[in-house]
């Protein structure tokens, strides 16, 4: 058992005692660093790999993670051949096929809108587990595109785990087989931002993205890409990108997101803004300034509609951030807890330190949120077949209020681990076999590669 | 010996219904695939038929008037005479009029049936754990109504001031303490119970004569001998106590249903008009004086399930038959079966994840004063023999069946009904663990309560609906979790159920009512988990198991004027506590109209704070009180191929949320689907269609026959939208108008 740094935090005790009626294990209370930033030698000699840090300590500080967190960021944000890192790593189609080349920059992406129960081709959780989608306040669909760091792309090559048989074999051993420290899972939130729509602090690229379309699935008319779509080229902002990397002694991997500042208003938790109230007399381009509080983050699946000519949705979704930093605020007044201040203060190092020419630069982490649950000796002990909703720190109230806009005060599901887990793996489809409990079932890059391969197999 | 005759089934229920005609309760369970039919079990049968199951044409009749349910009893004999064992090993065969029984003609059948109504003087319902009783593992931490009578508790009374100089209206919901109340006072046994008293109806009268349970019908029972007796009983109609009655819907409350014989003579129990009635606040206390000021105005239904100063008419009470045979001679059927008069069946064919009998045969596995089974759970070592081997179909995949039609009586959304529909296509020769893992998905039901463990927990533990009293999700019995443990582990078979014709019709049933949320639930409550509701002597040849343990009433001393019926059974009681007519009904919400309009879905109660409330609504009894349904016209609106929208079931004028502040909570998505008066529901509850499936409905051309579609709604007017899985508090509504315009 790694040894742990205790540290007596009375705000942290508190809202845990007013708070949890639950037993939580023996949770690590983590340190206060004094300043959690960005190294300056990040900014002087380069963003290191972060593999490195993924093999160093983190069993002392809410930073360590954060740290890393930025770490993973700023380096996958990094240009590369004109464009961000990230983008040059290999996609779902690209593993499946084998076909990652790891060279070049990447061609013009093609992506796939996240919207109903037609997305699980793409990710299995609509909107965190809803049939909604989000719209921007032009009116325009949010699309998302996964990717995975070379090394994960190499390991899941070399251990057959791009395949549903080899996934099916994988996630049935015993015992469990792990991520190695320095993967890195990466889904990317894009907004069409033709017509002169802008939001600011974001990177901005063209793509390929499918022509929504109304269709009828599995016995209702949706709202989504249709079953063939047609492409169309489209000018794209990222805005967020969710970082999941496997670090020394979390085999359940650390979810960081992030997204340019200012996307959407943030709720105060003292209660001062009742459902009534607007949240915020600006707008933003996922919000509508003067909108109430009763009306953020609303779905409108019900009511929505498409025009199909324009690709415009007729509701746009109006956003609230419900949870800055991804944390409940304890105390009295509320004020942030130790990991949201760790948050806050790397966050402000990065908007001061970065060069204004950085990608990055615009860009702030929502929050991260990893287990406390931590045996080096056995990496998987206790962490399979679980969702890890009694042992969970950081920012256990995490959702990116542009990626899991619609549960973020959903209790089931207002954090990564609540749909990225161990448990079993249930397909939507039901002609999909589902797979046993595995550290493996926490990537969803693979279990929508095991969808694909499952139905192509058959 | 004689042979050993049993009625069956041994609870039998009936449903309400504004029609004078009927159909019959169904004899088939919910959801289960039938041999020869596309058509799933749970559907009525058509009267005059054995076994035809009802179209949508029959559910009401030529004015529009929803039809009650008529349970069918039955009379079997055994042979040789039971040893006391479960199932029954023998042979079974009907009697009938005109079978032999020990060599003797049966030239007619007297059947007697006694229904009553005791709501009105019974204990609230609690909907909170029982605090004093939350370390206590004898009383289940707490969680569930029997906890709520530990240890000759009870909880408080409905109508505690009646019959006193006090205020009408004290206590409310809540009622008063029971110390402040004497339940058998003779005023209040007179005035606040219906009692319709025994009525006997003979084959010999012909097929279609009814006998009504009410006041114009004579009073008859059968003595000892089996001999019909008349009788001058003490009928209790709330007409009789009080002059004034609040009646927003139908005639006045005179009748509990009826009965008749089919030309077999077996006994058709019909349930009740389904009405309810309120007494003025200034009638409180019958002959006495009330409070200065008290209005000449109706009780408020200010309760979802405790109303002070109302009754409804549903009902339950003992079923005994007589044979008469050729020779003159006669012979009593002397251990009764019991009918309860329940709420209409909106779906029939839905499956509970947990039902009624999942939660009798758990009671009676587990309980040693029942002992049904020790090959399956051994009282005496207080555990599940490991070695039993599971039937795949009637242990595990029932449940498997019930998940999947949830998603059409809830608005589950596509990830939930792709899951679900995977479990329901699970056959005995596939591999468990390949489609459902215990430990990842199914709530354990022996999870020590608010220790902060999986009973506290939502998605993805299942099933996901509304918790027990006490407990904030549902979970299934210990015993459906050790035949999912059995089948997760291998240990199962794929043998077909060996039940006896008449144990059939008791099981099947059971298994079309509601369990594991009673609080109350809405057929049967948590007394169906109390040994001392049942007769314990069940290894007895005459008596079998799951009867009812019955008061023995002597009608002989009945006397005109002065009630007959008294307190009657009281839950958990150690020793044997005979039940009277009207003490199983007495449990249930009153009136039950409320208490349907009311669950739909829910926050969690407790609520979980984890570390912040659980803002998600939750379903109450989907299967049994549809939230949200497709509609047959939306379906053949879209050319018979896709379902369309969904629509709340209880959906029209007086359905749409406006304030969102009206019945319950503050958030508008906790009020959907339902009456935002409760007093509509009085009087539309017999206007709510009904889902069947598919092949059922006349005219059905669809290519799907597992599609379960919502018929024969005479609900209009607006209504709000039903939105998908997960709705939170935090939701908006949206009325069912038009989709807005483009305004992009």
């Amino acid at each position: 058992m790694t040894s742990l740094q205790i540290v007596r935090n009375p705000r942290l005790r508190r809202a845990l005692a007013a708070a949890c009626i639950i037993a939580l294990p023996a949770a690590p209370v983590l340190a206060q660093d004094e300043g959690c930033a960005i190294p300056p030698d990040w900014i002087s000699q380069g963003i290191p790999d972060p593999t490195i840090l993924a093999k160093g300590d983190f069993t002392k500080s809410f930073c360590q993670f954060h740290t890393w967190a930025w770490n993973a960021f700023l380096w996958s944000m990094e240009e590369v051949d004109g464009a961000l890192r990230f983008e040059g790593f290999p996609t779902q189609d690209q593993t499946i096929g084998g076909s990652y080349s790891g060279a070049g920059a990447p061609g013009t992406p093609v992506l796939k809108l996240r919207v109903g129960k037609e997305d699980h081709a793409i990710d299995s959780i609509a909107q965190a587990g809803t049939d909604g989608f989000l719209v921007a306040q032009n009116h325009r669909a949010i699309y998302f595109s996964q990717y995975v760091n070379p090394q994960m792309y190499d390991e899941i090559l070399a251990k057959d785990w791009n395949t549903a048989a080899g996934l099916e074999a994988a996630t049935s051993a015993d015992p469990s087989p792990l991520f190695t420290i320095g993967d890195i899972e990466y889904k990317a939130a894009w907004a069409v931002v033709d017509d002169g729509f802008s939001v600011p602090g974001a990177y901005v690229r063209k793509a390929q993205i499918p022509l929504l379309a109304t269709f009828e699935h599995v016995g209702k008319q949706v709202i989504g890409v249709p079953p063939d779509p047609t492409y169309a080229e489209a000018q794209v902002a990222l805005v967020a990108l969710h970082v999941v990397g496997w670090v020394n002694g979390h085999a359940e991997a650390i979810w960081a997101s992030f997204s340019p500042s200012g996307l959407a208003p943030v709720v105060p938790q003292d209660g001062s803004v009742k459902p009534g109230d607007p949240v915020s007399a600006g707008s933003t381009p996922f919000y509508a300034g003067g909108t109430t509080l009763a009306d953020c983050n609303q779905a409108q699946i019900p009511v929505q509609k498409l025009d199909a000519a324009t690709q415009k949705l007729a509701l746009a979704t109006q956003v609230c951030q419900i949870y800055a930093q991804g944390s409940l605020e304890a105390g009295s007044p509320p004020a942030p807890d130790d990991n949201a201040e760790a948050i806050l203060q790397i966050n402000a190092s990065a908007a001061a330190t970065l060069p204004s020419d950085n990608p990055a630069k615009g860009y702030e982490e929502v929050g991260a949120v990893w287990s406390v649950k931590d045996d080096a000796s056995d990496p998987s002990k206790g962490k399979v077949n679980t969702t890890f909703q009694d042992a969970l720190i950081g920012s256990t109230l995490l959702s990116n209020p542009v990626v899991e806009t619609f549960t973020q005060t959903s209790a089931s599901q207002d954090n990564c681990f609540s749909c990225h887990n161990t448990i079993q793996y249930q397909p939507s489809d039901p002609a999909i076999t589902p797979l046993d409990p595995s550290i493996l079932n926490l990537s969803h890059f693979l279990m929508q590669i095991y969808e694909k391969t499952f139905t192509a197999a058959k | 010996m004689a042979t050993t005759l049993r009625i069956h089934p041994s609870i039998g229920v009936s449903r309400v219904g504004n029609s004078p005609d009927f159909i019959l309760s169904p004899e088939t369970s919910a959801g289960m695939p039938g041999p020869d039919s596309p058509i799933s079990g749970g559907l009525p049968i058509r009267p005059g038929t054995e076994a035809d199951p009802i179209s949508d044409a029959d559910l009401r009749d030529a004015q529009g008037a929803l039809k009650p349910h008529a349970q069918r009893f039955r009379i079997f004999a055994y042979d040789p005479p039971p040893d006391g064992t479960y199932p029954y090993k023998g042979n079974v065969t009907e009697v009938t009029v005109g079978s032999q029984v020990d060599g003797k003609t049966v030239e007619s059948i007297a059947w007697m049936v006694h229904m009553a109504n005791k709501k009105a003087n019974n204990w609230i319902i609690p909907e909170n754990p029982a605090e004093d009783q939350s370390s206590n593992p004898d009383a289940n931490f707490g969680v569930g109504g029997m906890a709520h009578y530990f240890n000759g508790a009870t909880p408080n009374v409905r109508n505690g001031n009646f019959g006193k100089d006090a205020d009408p209206m004290a206590g409310g919901g809540d009622g008063l303490p029971p110390d402040q109340v004497d339940l058998s006072d003779p005023m209040r046994l007179k005035s606040l119970v219906l009692d319709a008293g025994p009525k006997v109806i003979c084959t010999s009268q012909g097929a279609g004569t009814r006998a009504g349970f009410d006041a114009a019908t004579p009073c008859r029972y059968l003595d000892g001998t089996g001999t019909v007796q008349d009788v001058s009983y003490p009928v209790q109609f709330p007409a009789q106590a009080f002059s004034g009655l609040y009646q927003p819907a139908g005639p006045s409350l005179g009748s509990m249903g009826g009965m008749e014989t089919d030309a077999q003579g077996r006994l058709l129990v019909i349930g009740s008009p389904g009405y309810a009635a309120g007494w003025m606040q200034n009638e409180n206390n019958p002959g006495g004086a009330v409070p200065p000021g008290t209005p000449a105005e109706p009780f408020p239904l200010d309760s979802d399930i405790d109303n002070n100063g109302w009754f409804d008419d549903a009902g339950d009470g003992p079923v005994q038959a007589a044979l008469t045979f050729g020779d003159g001679s006669t012979r009593l059927i002397e251990v009764p079966a019991w009918c309860i008069c329940a709420d209409p069946a909106y779906a029939p064919q839905v499956r509970n994840v947990v039902n009624i009998w999942d939660e009798v045969y758990n009671a009676w596995l587990r309980a040693p004063e029942l002992a049904l089974d020790t090959g399956i759970y051994d009282p005496a070592k207080g555990s599940y023999e490991q070695s039993y081997v599971v039937p795949f179909t009637e242990g595990v995949w029932t449940m498997f069946r019930a998940a999947h039609l949830q998603m059409f009586t809830t608005d589950l959304n596509q990830k939930g009904i792709g899951v679900h529909q995977r479990l329901s296509n699970v056959t005995a020769a596939d591999e468990p663990s390949k489609f459902l893992n215990i430990k990842s998905f199914i709530r354990n039901p022996s999870a020590a309560p608010g220790s902060g463990n999986e009973l506290q927990t939502g998605a993805p533990l299942m099933p996901l609906a509304l918790g027990d009293t006490g407990a904030s999700f549902l979970t299934v019995t210990e015993t459906q979790y050790f035949f999912l443990e059995q089948w997760f582990a291998g240990t199962y078979d794929d043998a077909a159920e060996s039940l006896t014709e008449g144990e059939k019709l008791d099981k099947v049933t059971l298994t079309n009512l509601l369990g594991g949320r009673f609080s109350p639930g809405i057929d049967l409550t948590f007394i169906v988990r109390d040994p001392y509701l049942y007769d314990q002597s069940w290894t007895d040849a005459d008596t079998g198991p799951f009867r009812i343990g019955a008061r023995k009433l002597d009608y002989g001393t009945a006397a005109s004027g002065t009630p007959f019926l008294t307190v009657g059974y009281t839950p958990n009681r150690t020793v044997q506590n005979p039940v009277e007519p009207g003490d199983l009904c007495k449990f249930m919400a009153l009136p039950w109209h409320t208490d349907y309009n009311s669950c739909a879905t829910h926050s969690p109660s407790p609520n979980p704070q984890k570390p912040v409330p659980n803002t998600t609504l939750f379903w109450s009894w989907p299967a049994q009180r549809p939230v949200s349904v497709y509609t047959y016209d939306d379906y053949v609106a879209n050319g018979n191929a896709f379902f369309g929208e969904q629509h709340f079931s209880v959906r029209g004028t007086g359905t749409q949320v406006e304030s969102g502040d009206t019945l319950e909570g503050s958030a508008a998505t906790e009020n959907v689907g339902r009456y935002q008066v409760r007093l509509d529901m009085l009087s539309n509850w017999f206007n709510i269609g009904v889902v069947m499936q598919g092949p059922a409905i006349a005219g059905f051309e669809g290519k799907n026959d597992d599609l379960f579609l919502e018929v024969q709604s005479l609900l209009a007017g607006p209504s709000d939208w039903s939105q998908p899985w997960p709705i939170l508090t935090t939701d908006k509504v949206y009325p069912d108008t038009a989709k807005p315009a483009d305004d992009s």
